[in-house]
């Protein structure tokens, strides 16, 4: 009984040891994370119990923002490859707030090409944000009526929570107040990707400095994730045009600004080559990478290319365009600039 | 039954709770947790409000809910374990009368809780420049004072057939996990057998659906949402009155078999 006892305070003294021999002795996990770094990382128990509380509660507070843009209603979640990359959500957004013009650099970084495909989008950027219709069909959590067992409790339910047909397409409310929960959700989970990425695009309507100060915190906190350095660069190209546009500055003065934002969207670029299988999403083998990874990755190569040439450095542009054609293969921007980059003409 | 000794008792219940330095410390408690959401900048932006909201009135909700449930649960079984019910039963009051009294007693007691609450609530709310909601905001206020009668109710049932820790136990599980239960038997529902599918319509209209009396959603985001319409109310008023009643006599049954 004594000599248990001793084995049990030693098996307890010891055990931080244990977990020091432990990798990674960070979970992470959620859904904020690309399958491929899920598994990779969430191979220690210990790191998936102790981290699944912080992770978890992050995750629920990306949903919270997802009910807050629908005014509290609960939609099942539907996040396809298309939208769960940072790209696509964020021109989400930015069709939501802004005219964008088609075939140019837009403010959200995505480049229109002749084989453009939104997915759930049949129209253009530049079309009526969120028509009527979109969405539609995505269920809800709480039942419809003809498919509720519940009858009198369903239907009280529907009238008290937020509940809307789900055959109707959503309606999404001003993002302003989703915010806070961003914050909330990178002050849980400083890994969270899709927060600081979504939180900070954001942020650009409302204050370009908080939005680049915001998307630099999680640059600083994952300095890998090639994303995030796509929407740095965004976020600050977003700047140069508030300030073109509030100030009435010239381009030599957001030319730090904009040299700024072309070495973001390079490194992202870089990241994102260096982690891309060389078949990309088609061949991902056992990494992970799927279309909403390859979608970013060459956001980030378009947005360095285009922003050269915009900026008058042809020659870099064109070279640059050349390598990237080579890794990513076919894409219609970057091979249309590989081979004949147009005349510098300056983007505001 | 005459009416003055059944409100002497409720007036009593609400004495002892105003003066019970617990109901201070969880509002207390829940202020300052408010007051910390207050004082949270986000990227220095004026005007959010809807996350102030959402935290308080959640916060707001559950701190109530938790001191009704102690409230409630402690009535009968201290008034036998400190032998207070042989002098109360003395007096000219039914059993019916007495157990009312501490019901109504419970509910100023919450109401006294919630509206220390309430003025906190505005206040922030005021202080944030945020638009309240008036409609939705009352008729969630009243739709939880709804929530609590049945809740006390069924904790004081519970405290006469089950020893006072449990009945609070259980009283702030079926509070907490109330919204988890209405998702989770909808969702289940799909995979279960005939015999689970008979189950879980079964449990649905046996527990009471606290989550209905949470208009806490609507009220959050209130610019996208009308107020409540007339009938609704009614049936939830009804929907309430069925499970309190059938709380209330249960409790009362149990209180009239147990031996003085």
């Amino acid at each position: 009984m004594k000599s248990s006892r001793v084995l049990l305070w030693l098996a307890f003294g010891l055990s931080p040891a244990l977990v020091l021999a432990l990798s990674p002795n960070a979970y992470q996990g959620g859904r904020s994370r690309s399958a491929a770094d899920r598994n990779a990382r969430n191979s220690s128990a210990i790191a998936v119990m102790l981290g699944e509380f912080r992770t978890s509660m992050s995750d629920l507070l990306f949903v919270k923002t997802e009910r807050y843009l629908d005014s509290g209603i609960a939609y099942m979640p539907h996040i396809d490859d298309h939208l769960a990359s940072v790209q696509a959500e964020t021109a989400e957004l930015a069709e939501h707030h802004h005219d964008a013009e088609h075939g140019h650099v837009e403010e959200t970084g995505h480049v229109h090409g002749p084989d453009c495909d939104h997915g759930h989008d049949d129209g253009h950027a530049d079309e009526a944000p969120h028509a009527e219709g979109e969405f539609a069909g995505t269920p809800t959590i709480i039942r419809t009526p003809e498919d509720d067992f519940r009858g009198f409790i369903g239907w009280l339910h529907r009238e008290v929570k937020p509940w809307r047909d789900p055959r109707l397409g959503h309606e999404h409310t001003d993002g302003t107040e989703l915010l806070p929960w961003y914050r909330m959700m990178t002050m849980a989970d400083p890994h969270n990707i899709r927060g600081y990425a979504i939180g900070a695009w954001w942020l650009t309507d409302h204050s370009p400095e908080e939005a680049v100060r915001f998307a630099s915190e999680g640059v600083e906190n994952n300095p890998e994730a090639f994303q995030l350095h796509l929407i740095l660069g965004r976020v600050l190209y977003a700047q140069a045009n508030a300030i073109l546009a509030d100030t009435g500055a010239g381009q030599t003065q957001i030319a730090p600004i904009i040299d700024r934002a072309i070495a973001s969207f390079r490194r992202g670029a870089e990241l994102a080559i260096a982690q891309r299988p060389p078949g990309g999403y088609l061949d991902p083998g056992d990494s992970g990478w799927d279309e909403s990874l390859e979608e970013d990755a060459l956001a980030s190569a378009r947005m360095a290319v285009l922003l050269l040439e915009n900026h008058g450095d042809l020659a870099e542009a064109r070279r640059l365009a050349s390598d990237y054609t080579q890794v990513f293969g076919v894409d219609y921007v970057l091979e249309r600039h590989a081979a004949a980059p147009v005349s510098p003409e300056p983007h505001h | 039954m005459t009416v003055k000794p059944t409100l002497l008792i409720a007036k009593s219940v609400l004495i002892e709770a105003v003066r019970r330095r617990e109901v201070y410390a969880v509002v207390l408690v829940s202020t300052l947790l408010i007051g910390l959401v207050m004082t949270v900048r986000f990227f220095g932006l004026e005007g959010l409000s809807k996350f102030y909201r959402e935290i308080a009135l959640k916060v707001m909700g559950i701190a109530t809910a938790l001191t009704v449930v102690v409230l409630a649960s402690r009535q009968l079984p201290r008034e036998f374990e400190t032998r207070t019910i042989y002098p109360l039963l003395a007096k000219p009051i039914s059993r019916t009368g007495f157990l009312l009294g501490k019901l109504l007693g419970v509910l100023l007691g919450a109401g006294f809780c919630f509206a220390l609450f309430m003025a906190v609530f505005l206040a922030g709310t005021w202080v944030l420049g945020g638009r309240v909601p008036w409609v939705l905001f009352l008729q969630h206020v009243y739709l939880q004072m709804l929530m609590l009668l049945v809740l006390a109710t069924l904790c004081f049932w519970l405290s006469m057939i089950l020893h006072l820790d449990a009945a609070i136990t259980i009283g702030v599980l079926l509070f907490l996990l109330a919204a988890t239960f209405t998702t989770v038997t909808s969702t289940l529902y799909d995979f279960a057998s005939p015999f689970g599918r008979a189950l879980i319509v079964g449990l649905t209209y046996v527990i009471p659906q606290l989550a209905l009396f949470d208009l806490s959603e609507k009220a959050v985001h209130g610019e996208a949402w009308e107020p409540l319409r007339l009938p609704v109310m009614a049936a939830l008023t009804a929907y309430a009155a069925v499970y309190t009643v059938i709380h209330f006599s249960l409790a009362l049954l149990s209180f009239r078999r147990r031996s003085l």
